[in-house]
């Protein structure tokens, strides 16, 4: 028996940025102002014959390779048995290399506590067979839940239909979030500035 | 048009989860015309959905671009509108029929001109009258297809929509023919200039809505409205849906708002009822936002014209069309017409932040002198802008600490009616009785001190006669919800389960009494379930809303023609007809200010960071998104030198100044300018406040933003303050106008 390895497959043709994944997530896990385990980046692109609006949501990949686990000097940050990566608070001593070793940049500091904090899958609903809020919440179902490893289950029958893909997958880091429709969102010329939530992060060139 | 799937209307979700899921399955295709493209469903990869991006404050020339190139092709359904009356309409297998067919009479020296013809018009002896009837009943004259002579529309089966000659010496014309005047007034090709849109999309789109039968519909916005010519844009969604019948058809235009008795007179009380009640209606008093009346209807017009006056003009415009106006109010209000609120009581409400146009100094100075309003009360749970121009704030409850109960919102067929429930105690302090200050309480205490009739002891009857006291919300809502549970069938009574659950026996004693023993296991049931709904399969009945009343689309507007505007004498159309946004004259606006100075209009969208006036004390909100943005077009930019992140400043003929953030971007519309509305603030917790001598600081996050500042209408007498709004319903003039824009 092959061992469970929890993921996350988001379709971006569901995806409307409407960001109550973003609001139920902040609710459910008391995440700090600032802070965001999970977040939804929105932008104008060009099809080649009309205009749309891309809304990507992006969170810990929860990499089988994780490169924060790896530097962290404390063991602070580890795997759990279901493949979902955690940070221990008890051992956490501030030093932010796992955020500097985030490709995902999905990693933030405690500016109260010093701490590491981030997407934990919920695992406080997920080891007990819950959703995590992102995902009950989705207004159009645009995120998939579940054991990837699984044939059975939801999210690995659609990986079977549809197919997916990895953001950063030539890092090799073999992530548990997956996308629907990635390489041809990002294909698309990009016509605004990046938002994240409705704050730009990246103005729009030229 | 006005509104975008997945990214505002009612219910946004609904409307979200089921437009994409039937877009993935190719069961419908979509096209959002709209000049700003939200976050919504109109993603990269959706399939059969496309954004069409309109020049603001246009939408009745893209309908009527639409409406032509179907009466060119003739691929409206002639059957549908031939029919002139509902019961023929209905015998067809429709559920709604037109005025297309009835006549108009167009003799200028008629008494009766510019009315539809009635049946004495005509020469024809009316039905005799049903004696159950309680107000006359309208006869119209149509010429019958059979006969080729004129006949009463009730006593024909089809009738031609395209007469034109005489009826009893009297010059007519079918009400379709305005129609078709106005849609061939303009060229398709004129029509894709005036949108900015493609003779090629709004031919795909004729070609595509009728091709579904009766499957097919046009759907009124919601923003599209909210500009000064939004009553024309408002006309084109029944123009559309009646040339192809699909009114309150299953898979067409179907019913939606459908829900049962609940706070008005319903199976176990009379909610509406009040004994010893005053007459006062719109029959012998008149609103303050002077709506429901034409000038020429009211006693100040009478009283001039008996004094000598010719023609005398209104201080400010009057409005037959919408029943009341928010907006419109709050300008009487600061203009002291049609007479002075010598006492305001306000109840939940910021106009001034939520009419675009009323958020400035003028307005303000004038709720604050008391020799204008000498007395403000405002019951509110916010201090926002409108709150803090009080006398005197009532603490209010907020949704949670309330009662409601509402009609299902948003495009479903179903029928169904939500309450909402007090989840929590008031935060608002007890009074010495034990309710909890509120809205309610306050209502019933003042009544009570006034003497007025349906408030304390004896106010409210049960239908079977028995009398119940109204002291709190309590007496009322939960036999508001005993209506519900006992409509048509009666509800079974709740499960010990859902008790034990939800713990509805924890419930205040003051609920159980209010309703009877009978009534309580049925109220909780209702309340266990978050309201009570109907089952959806009982929606729709052979091919039909099973909802359907007799519904009539309008190609000739009878009111309309009537509302001679009293500055000018002009006469408004009677059919849908594009017209550019224009002044409380009538007078259009770019004939007023020169559109090479103001070449700019503006698109003022609903948020998703934000509500129209809410919100913005909501720190998670403010964490999503801090202020909103000016978008421009990425060509419009170019032209202007602003670049994406760049300050700009915003500025219209009025001398209003605007200053934000430059979003530029390809998804919106050429020559206008977005802004999410909502933002802004003044108040809202953006200012100090001091309650009962302890100093609340304010948040400027609050305030962050920028807050559109529509134009004033020039052509009333000076010292009147009117933001621009639509001739017609009043509405405010949000979206379109005229802007300069410029790097600051």
């Amino acid at each position: 028996m092959t061992e469970k390895r929890l993921g996350m497959l988001i379709d971006l043709s569901l995806c409307i940025g409407c960001n109550a994944c973003a609001v139920a997530c902040k609710q459910e896990n008391g995440v700090p102002l600032t802070k965001f385990n999970t977040w939804v980046e929105s932008w104008d692109v060009n099809t080649g014959e009309q205009t749309r609006r891309a809304n990507q949501p992006k969170l810990c990949n929860h990499c089988a390779d994780a490169p924060c686990v790896k530097v962290c000097p404390t063991g602070a940050s580890y795997r759990t048995e279901e493949g979902v990566v955690l940070v221990d608070e008890e051992k956490c001593i501030g030093c932010k290399y796992c955020m500097a070793a985030c490709p995902f940049q999905a990693r933030w500091v405690n500016d109260d506590t010093g701490e590491v904090g981030k997407c934990t899958f919920c695992y406080h609903r997920s080891s007990h067979g819950l959703l995590p809020a992102c995902v009950s919440t989705c207004v159009t179902r645009a995120r998939y839940f579940g054991d990837l490893n699984d044939p059975k289950s939801d999210i690995a029958k659609k990986v079977a239909e549809v197919g997916s893909e990895a953001l950063y997958a030539d890092l090799g880091l073999d992530p548990a979030v997956l996308y629907v429709g990635l390489s041809q969102v990002e294909g698309m010329p990009v016509t605004s500035a990046i938002h994240r939530g409705g704050n730009v992060v990246k103005p729009l060139e030229g | 048009m006005g509104a975008f799937p997945g990214s505002n209307g009612k219910s946004f979700q609904g409307i979200a989860k089921r437009t994409l899921d039937r877009l993935q399955t190719g069961e419908c295709t979509i096209d959002v015309v709209d000049p700003v493209l939200g976050n919504g469903c109109v993603t990269p990869t959706a399939k059969g959905i496309t954004w069409v991006p309109i020049k603001t404050a246009t939408n009745a020339a893209f309908a009527l671009g639409i409406v032509r190139k179907i009466l060119e092709d003739k691929t409206y359904n002639a059957t549908f509108l031939s029919y002139p009356n509902y019961q023929s309409a209905f015998a067809g297998g429709f559920a709604s029929y037109t005025n297309a067919s009835h006549l108009v009479i167009v003799d200028e020296n008629h008494p009766n001109y510019r009315k539809l013809m009635r049946a004495a018009d005509a020469g024809l002896e009316e039905p005799p009258a049903d004696p159950k009837a309680t107000t006359p009943v309208p006869y119209y004259v149509v010429i019958d297809q059979a006969t080729g002579q004129p006949a009463i529309h009730t006593q024909s089966d089809a009738a031609q929509f395209e007469y034109e000659g005489e009826v009893n010496g009297v010059k007519v014309r079918s009400s379709f023919l305005f129609l078709k005047d106005n849609a061939f007034e303009h060229t398709l090709d004129e029509y894709a200039e005036i949108t900015g849109t493609s003779v090629a999309t709004m031919e795909r789109i004729a070609k595509e809505f009728v091709s579904h039968g009766t499957k097919a519909s046009a759907r009124l916005g919601f923003g599209g409205s909210a500009t000064a010519n939004g009553t024309t844009g408002v006309l084109a969604y029944p123009a559309l849906n009646g040339l192809i019948g699909s009114a309150q058809m299953t898979g067409g235009c179907n019913c939606y708002r459908i829900g049962s008795k609940t706070t008005t007179d319903g199976d176990r009380y009379k909610l509406a009822t009040v004994k010893g009640k005053p007459a006062v209606s719109a029959k012998n008093a008149t609103y303050i936002c002077r709506t429901q009346k034409l000038f020429s209807q009211t006693d100040e017009y009478k009283a001039r014209v008996a004094a000598g006056e010719k023609d005398p003009k209104p201080k400010l415009p009057w409005l037959n069309v919408p029943s009341t106006s928010d907006n419109q109010a709050l300008v009487s209000i600061v203009n002291e017409y049609p007479y002075q609120a010598k006492i305001l009581v306000s109840w939940m409400t910021n106009t001034i932040q939520a009419s675009s146009g009323a958020l400035r100094d003028s307005v303000i100075e004038k709720l604050k002198d008391t020799s204008v309003v000498p007395l403000h009360i405002a019951c509110d749970a916010f201090i926002g802008e409108h709150a803090q121009l009080a006398d005197y704030i009532v603490p209010d409850t907020t949704p949670f600490e309330s009662f409601g109960l509402v009609t299902q919102e948003g495009y479903w067929r179903g029928k169904g009616n939500t309450v909402r429930w007090q989840a929590k105690q008031p935060s608002t302090i007890e009074l010495s009785d034990g309710r909890f200050a509120s809205f309610e309480a306050f209502c019933v205490d003042v009544a009570k001190a006034c003497d007025m009739p349906g408030f304390g002891d004896n106010a409210i009857e049960a239908t079977d006669g028995t009398s119940y006291p109204l002291n709190d919300a309590a007496d009322f809502f939960l036999k508001a919800v005993a209506n519900l549970a006992f409509a048509e069938e009666p509800v079974a009574d709740v499960r010990d389960e859902d008790v034990k659950l939800q713990a509805l026996d924890e419930l205040p004693a003051a609920w159980k009494e209010a309703v009877t023993p009978e009534e309580w296991p049925k109220v909780l049931n209702v309340l266990s379930r978050g309201g009570r709904f109907w089952p959806i399969e009982t929606s729709q009945k052979n091919g039909r809303s099973a909802y359907a009343k007799e519904y009539l689309i309008q190609y000739y507007s009878e009111k309309k023609a009537l509302n001679k505007n009293p500055y000018s004498g002009v006469h408004p159309d009677a059919a849908l007809r594009y017209v550019p946004e224009d002044f409380c004259d009538r007078t259009p606006i770019a004939e007023v200010y020169s559109e090479q100075e103001w070449p700019f209009r503006s698109t003022n969208y609903k948020p998703r960071f934000r509500s129209i006036s809410m919100q913005a004390n909501s720190p998670i909100m403010r964490d999503l998104c801090e202020k909103n943005y000016l978008e421009l077009n990425l060509d419009d930019a170019a032209e202007l030198g602003i670049k994406d992140g760049d300050t700009v400043r915003i500025t219209n003929p009025t001398g209003d100044v605007m200053t934000g953030e430059a979003m530029v971007r390809a998804g919106i519309a050429r020559s206008t300018f977005g802004v999410a509305y909502g933002y802004g603030h003044h108040a809202y917790g953006a200012q100090d406040a001091e309650i009962d001598g302890t100093l609340a600081k304010g948040d400027p996050a609050i305030a962050a933003g920028v807050h559109l500042q529509t134009m004033l209408d020039p052509m009333l007498e000076d010292g009147v303050i009117y933001p621009h709004a639509d001739s017609d319903a009043g509405s405010p003039g949000r979206s379109g106008g005229m802007y300069n824009i410029e790097k600051a």
